[in-house]
């Protein structure tokens, strides 16, 4: 007579398998893979490249870190060169070199050399400014002509 | 493992746990085992021996299982110790060492899986299978059935039923941790599980069931 087990619930199958599981790995797998890791010991340990991958993984982390800083900083200090030279009328430039083709840097600005050469002239091309309504770049002009002609007396 | 604990006679309520496991150390000890590894990084070879013989078996289980082919496993099961042993360097305990081979071992399967788009396991080669049973005494015949029914129980349900399976019954694995090996919520993990538990249930219970199946 024989009796079957109970195989009820998930722990009776758990144990029903586990009882019937025991094959073994191949002892020629065991021998081999035992001398593959020691072979990687030994052969790693020896070489530079071994340290300069221990050096990257130990040093990896901090170098990214330290690269993404950089460049944080990098585009911030050009971002913030940009907006002040725009606030000051000009784009920032290189030393020596022309605002725009045909204007010199040194005389930046939206009235030509001849208007700015008389006050005349200068006030002329201020008032079209206002009257395209580019009251910004009439403010800058009238600054710069005043510093051109500080005898000038400007009424409202 | 003794061959008595295989029997169908024995009350399933008389076997002690501990004796019926025998890759228990494998389960446990996830501390130990990650100190090992961090041993083993260190250049200490024994560690590593140590650790290898914690899970050899389990491992090569669970991969014989998945593959249903035994050369196909032991190229995996060597294919994956090579990669625990390759990454060496740049492990870092973040999560239990069995989690961590036994992603390595799904992951190659995974691989297999692809290579082979046809897998079969057609010549898994059973110790039992190949002997003529009505030459055996009882208890290993009944040993060989129920491997048998068991083999055929297991070759019948899907691959992801199977393998979360094994999952839990070879590496000992949680549903989270089986959940982060196969790369899918604890609730599929969990639903696998218990499909491949009623399955394996409903077909150990009627051998019928499988007879089809062993040719």
């Amino acid at each position: 007579m024989t009796k079957q087990h109970d195989i009820s619930t998930d722990d009776e199958v758990s144990r029903l398998y586990k009882s019937c599981a025991d094959e073994s790995a191949p002892r020629h797998l065991d021998d081999a893979i035992l001398r593959q890791a020691a072979a990687a010991v030994h052969s790693r340990t020896a070489g530079p490249v071994y340290w300069f991958q221990q050096w990257l993984d130990t040093t990896r982390r901090p170098l990214a870190i330290a690269a993404v800083m950089l460049l944080s900083v990098g585009v911030a200090v050009q971002y913030f060169a940009i907006t002040e030279s725009n606030n000051a009328g000009q784009m920032p430039l290189q030393a020596g070199t022309e605002a725009w083709p045909g204007q010199s840097s040194e005389t930046p600005g939206l009235c030509t050399e001849d208007q700015q050469q008389s006050v005349e002239h200068w006030l002329e091309c201020i008032a079209e400014l206002e009257k395209a309504g580019r009251t910004d770049d009439a403010t800058d002009e009238r600054r710069r002509m005043l510093r051109a002609f500080p005898e000038t007396r400007l009424s409202n | 493992m003794g061959a008595a604990t295989c029997s169908l006679h024995r009350p399933v309520s008389a076997l002690s746990p501990r004796a019926e496991v025998p890759y228990a150390g494998a389960m446990s000890d996830g501390q130990d085992d990650t100190a090992l590894m961090l041993r083993y990084q260190a250049g200490d070879v024994a560690a590593f021996e140590a650790l290898y013989r914690r899970h050899n078996d389990a491992l090569y289980r669970y991969m014989l299982r998945l593959c249903r082919n035994s050369h196909s496993a032991e190229d995996l099961y060597q294919e994956a110790w090579s990669k625990i042993i390759g990454s060496r360097a740049r492990y870092r305990p973040t999560a239990k060492f069995t989690t961590f081979l036994y992603r390595v071992a799904h992951n190659c399967f995974i691989d297999y899986i692809r290579r082979n788009k046809k897998h079969q396991g057609d010549d898994y080669a059973d110790p039992d299978g190949s002997a003529d049973l009505a030459d055996l005494p009882d208890m290993l015949t009944e040993k060989a059935m129920l491997r048998s029914r068991l083999r055929a129980a297991l070759n019948n349900i899907p691959d992801d039923q199977r393998d979360t399976f094994l999952l839990h019954e070879e590496a000992g694995l949680s549903l989270d941790a089986i959940a982060q090996v196969t790369g899918v919520n604890r609730e599929t993990a969990k639903s696998r599980l218990r499909y491949a538990n009623d399955k394996l249930k409903t077909a150990l219970m009627d051998p019928a069931l499988n007879t089809g199946d062993e040719a």
